[in-house]
């Protein structure tokens, strides 16, 4: 199959076509395009790199087996997420059974994150950089069911919609969530905002 | 005031609405895919061979039946063991030697002698006429451990005295009042487990024979005493 097909093809088409005829190379489509939202949505939730990426593969190995239980009404990118978040929280659970949140794991992955070229100077790449430790963190302390809904709306710029779909309730409960998310969120990062 | 405060109030999320979405997006490692496929590789792998759950439940499916078994043997042993035959068995014993007990004068724990020669001994004494005749009347003990006193209606005879007759007269009475009581099933406190079902037609039988050999020798005294 072409690459210039593949790319043509919607998300729901490729799934579709990968449950008819089971071909790795549209799978492999699907998983090049959401690896990175994904990672991104789950990294910002759990706030470690490992435990996300063991997460993202088990997601994508979920949908590879369970291919066939997609339903067509549905749109393929909330089905997804919402195995990653289930997947993500079924995660945290183990780790707050075992008392092992490391939140020490976030700095260390901020060292090695890449960052734009040509920005700013060494001064406020350091702020930057601190800031988006606080962000982070502020994000971790967040009740799950917040952290969640404003991750979905306020970094991976989903619908109100959409994120309806995805945790399965309604639109109002939601856009509560959200704001109440939004202002412990704002209330952790008080300092911040001072500034 | 109130609009002041809602709009501040939105600014300040608009504000965190762009902290959020300015935040650097997190990259899958390099090699992510590689190793997702190897991973879906392999778990097509291990799929073709049995789960460890597939190896247990397989393993242990025997188990039930053999548990099964087990329990039907145990049940079987027990209901063997407590088989009421044996019950029934052991309280004919207790009676039959209870009411020998009381008619020969003898412990339970002295060795009774079951056989017909004890019947013949009996008979021995009257026709021969050689029983010692100084000798007392037997003290029968009960199980309580109470002496026996002789009963008022034993009589000697010229200088023969009968123990053996004499106690089985008296006792007579007695017994066949435990073995109406052994019929009807009303155990005695004195006589546990004795006056009961099967045992009272044995002790009937026996008591019926020692009170034959009773009166034979009631007429055996008369002749001699009207031959004197």
């Amino acid at each position: 199959m072409s690459d210039r097909r593949l790319r043509d093809l919607t998300d729901e088409q490729l799934i579709l076509e990968f449950q008819e005829t089971n071909d790795t190379e549209l799978f492999e489509a699907i998983v090049s395009r959401y690896k990175n939202p994904l990672f991104n949505f789950v990294f910002r939730f759990l706030g470690d790199r490992d435990a996300t990426s063991d997460v993202v593969q088990e997601t994508f190995i979920k949908v590879y087996r369970n291919k066939d239980s997609y339903k067509t009404f549905a749109k393929f990118s909330t089905w997804i997420y919402t195995i990653a978040g289930n997947l993500a929280k079924t995660e945290l659970q183990r780790r707050k059974r075992k008392n092992q949140i490391s939140i020490n794991s976030w700095g260390e992955d901020e060292e090695t994150m890449d960052l734009p070229d040509g920005g700013p100077l060494p001064d406020r790449l350091v702020d930057s950089g601190m800031k988006n430790k606080m962000i982070q963190e502020a994000l971790l302390k967040l009740p799950e069911v917040y952290r969640e809904m404003v991750i979905l709306r306020d970094i991976q710029e989903m619908s109100y919609e959409e994120i309806a779909e995805t945790m399965g309730i309604s639109i109002g409960t939601v856009k509560s969530r959200i704001n109440r998310g939004r202002a412990q969120l704002q209330e952790l990062l008080r300092d911040i905002f001072k500034e | 005031m109130e609009n002041k405060d809602l709009l501040s109030e939105e600014e300040q999320f608009r504000e965190l609405r762009q902290l959020l979405k300015e935040m650097p997006k997190v990259d899958a490692p390099p090699g992510f895919e590689a190793d997702l496929m190897r991973r879906i590789n392999s778990e097509k792998y291990a799929e073709a061979k049995p789960g460890l759950w597939e190896r247990i439940t397989g393993f242990l499916k025997p188990v039930p039946s053999a548990l099964a078994v087990g329990v039907v043997a145990i049940v079987a042993f027990v209901l063997l063991v407590n088989e009421p035959g044996d019950e029934i068995i052991q309280k004919i014993d207790t009676a039959v030697q209870q009411d020998q007990v009381a008619s020969t004068g003898t412990k339970t724990d002295d060795k009774i002698d079951n056989s017909p020669q004890f019947e013949s001994k009996e008979q021995q004494y009257p026709s021969k006429g050689d029983a010692p005749a100084s000798q007392p009347p037997p003290k029968v003990s009960t199980e309580r451990g109470a002496e026996y006193s002789p009963a008022p209606n034993t009589r000697s005879t010229g200088g023969n005295n009968l123990p053996v007759t004499a106690a089985v007269a008296s006792v007579s009475e007695e017994s066949f009042d435990k073995k109406a009581d052994a019929i009807t099933g009303t155990p005695k406190p004195s006589m546990k487990g004795a006056a009961q079902g099967g045992g009272a037609i044995s002790s009937l039988t026996s008591a019926k024979a020692i009170q034959k050999v009773a009166d034979s020798l009631k007429a055996k005294q008369k002749d001699t005493s009207t031959n004197k």
